[in-house]
């Protein structure tokens, strides 16, 4: 084989495989964050704990966490006290569906069970008293039904297989597990940090790690003991405020990745190192006269 | 004199929804109640977050201040304008003097009172909807006593027995003055404490009302001459006695001059800690309650 061609086939596998490589890792599950005032959805790296903004929400919500049904996003709104669809590449509200509650005030978090069963919690009373209220819901049928009333108000659930995790709105928050059926909670353990400001989230990976936001910074949950432990030391905070709801897409991302400038480099530099070297092969051969 | 009184209110236009609410919180222009300065001390109370804690305390100070503005401009509470007291905590009543709406005879007097009872009731409102929208649940109006408190405080300052705010204009103004200042104060220590940023936000918006308000009460009572200049140095004095050690109070004269905006050497608003912002609203240094609040405030912070 013409060594030129060799050399050129060589580095349009690598050039190949390192865009495969990364493609791929935008193919794995992507954690989404959505905040509380400005209703800005982010996109949120999971091991650095570091927010970038995907959009603002296309309407004026005020959402009671994030959550995954299927590869649908969703949030509960207070305002039309409907659960909202969500585009999860532009922030568009897609979709009002009236589950059969209303005047629920106090944000809490929704959570949705692999069987598409629909989990709610809501702080307060419309005049304001302590309601801690438990919903089961049906997105399909538009339905709900309250299951009961929790010790303290559930700032953030998830799923991991058929158990309901969830964290407590507390100055000591907690891990908890829910009873679906009766809004009992089982004591796990102290997360170990204090909750400053009131919103908090939580969200399951699909490897069953658990991760809260806590004052608006990312961390990992010890779903055996309740310990939080501390991401990139070096990242502070999503850089976004008053994060209440946290979601980790079940089904991979669909959307094409944009890849990082540095895979752009890493590409050039591929490039620049294939073109060196067929030309120094080249002028090699000129070099060494045929016999 | 002119005995005209207030047969009618501005209206309110701070009709705060929930929506409206959410929507001031998230672009950050904000209105609402007086926080209070607080120690890191102050916190290790039980509760759902420092924010939480700081917010209520403010709301506390809130209560008192939209309450005593709606009787001088208009006769009646807070209820009646349609806001909510209930909440977390012991609710308690308002103890005040039959018919208490301030006989203005200055029109721009009353017009500057309606403003701030505007304000306050929205400060009310925006704090409890601030709160309960993430969550928490606001404290609930504590007892709050202007009667008696301004007798107490008006005769330890060395203003007489039996001082009535609601008498008269002059009288309004001084009473207004015990608040104004201890409110800015009680802002600029709070903002530290503070861990959201949209509450911080707010928090800073509601540090220049308060301002704003303070400087309308200063200048109005500077402008009024010695006998209200006196007067006012006696409540600055009260307060500095059961603030603290320290004399950082500050009167309507400083050195001969006029001495409106009350700063440090460095042109900033000084700070009060929670305890000291307690302790005058208690009337009494370290009091558990007291003053203006006869069974303490409600909250984390009290």
């Amino acid at each position: 084989m013409n060594t030129s061609n060799l050399v050129l086939r060589r580095s349009a596998l690598c050039l190949l495989a390192l865009l495969a490589t990364s493609s791929a890792v935008a193919q794995t599950s992507s954690l989404y964050g959505l905040s509380f005032f400005d209703n800005q959805l982010l996109l949120i790296n999971p091991t650095t704990g570091a927010g970038s903004l995907v959009a603002p929400l296309s309407e004026s919500v005020a959402p009671y966490g994030l959550a995954f049904r299927g590869n649908q996003l969703y949030t509960f709104d207070s305002n039309s006290d409907r659960i909202r669809g969500i585009n999860r590449s532009t922030g568009m509200l897609t979709s009002s569906i009236d589950i059969g509650v209303g005047d629920l005030l106090g944000e809490g978090d929704l959570a949705f069970r692999s069987d598409g069963t629909g989990f709610l919690a809501s702080a307060l009373t419309p005049d304001f008293g302590i309601a801690n209220d438990l919903f089961r819901f049906d997105l399909d049928a538009g339905t709900s039904v309250r299951i009961g009333t929790t010790a303290v108000v559930l700032d953030g659930m998830a799923f991991i297989g058929n158990t309901l995790y969830a964290i407590g709105q507390e100055a000591a928050p907690k891990l908890y597990i829910v009873d679906q059926d009766t809004a009992v909670l089982t004591n796990i353990g102290l997360l170990g940090i204090p909750m400053n400001s009131p919103f908090g989230a939580l969200a399951a990976a699909s490897n069953a790690e658990l991760y809260a936001s806590i004052d608006d910074r990312l961390y990992m949950i010890n779903r055996s003991t309740g310990t939080a432990s501390m991401l990139d030391p070096d990242v502070w905070d999503f850089g976004f405020n008053s994060v209440a709801g946290l979601a980790f897409s079940t089904i991979p991302d669909t959307f094409t990745p944009i890849p990082e400038p540095s895979t752009y480099g890493l590409a050039g530099v591929a490039t620049l190192m294939a073109i060196s070297i067929l030309r120094r092969r080249r002028s090699q051969q000129k070099a060494v006269p045929t016999a | 004199m002119n005995t005209n009184t207030l047969s009618s209110t501005p209206p309110v236009s701070q009709r705060l929804s929930r929506r409206s609410v959410l929507k001031t919180l998230g672009l950050g222009t904000i209105g609402a109640g007086a926080l209070s300065l607080f120690s890191r001390e102050a916190h290790a109370a039980s509760g759902p977050g420092q924010d939480a804690a700081v917010l209520n305390f403010a709301l506390n100070l809130e209560y008192l201040e939209a309450e005593y503005y709606s009787y001088a401009v208009s006769g009646r509470g807070i209820e009646t304008f349609g806001i909510g007291v209930n909440g977390a905590g012991t609710p308690g009543e308002v103890t005040i003097k039959a018919n208490p709406q301030v006989p203005f005879t200055t029109p721009a007097f009353q017009q500057y009172a309606a403003e701030i009872a505007a304000d306050e009731r929205a400060h009310v409102k925006f704090l409890r909807f601030a709160l309960a929208s993430a969550g928490v649940q606001p404290v609930a109006r504590p007892a709050i006593d202007l009667r008696h408190s301004f007798m107490d405080a008006a005769a330890v300052a060395g203003l007489g027995e039996g001082f009535d705010p609601f008498a008269n204009e002059i009288n309004f103004l001084l009473g207004a003055f015990i608040f104004e200042d201890v409110g800015v104060t009680a802002y600029k220590g709070a903002s530290p404490l503070i861990s959201n940023k949209t509450y911080l936000e707010a928090a800073a918006g509601i540090l220049a009302v308060e301002a704003y308000h303070a400087g309308v009460v200063r200048n109005i009572l500077y402008s009024l001459g010695r006998e209200a200049r006196v007067a006012a140095r006696k409540i600055s004095d009260l307060r500095d006695l059961v603030d603290g050690p320290d004399d950082r109070d500050q009167g309507l004269v400083l050195d001969g001059k006029a001495n409106l905006v009350p700063t440090d050497a460095n042109a900033i608003v000084f700070s009060r800690t929670p305890r000291q912002v307690l302790n005058i609203v208690y009337l009494g240094v370290d009091a558990p309650n007291g003053g203006f609040y006869p069974a303490g405030m409600n909250g984390a912070i009290k």
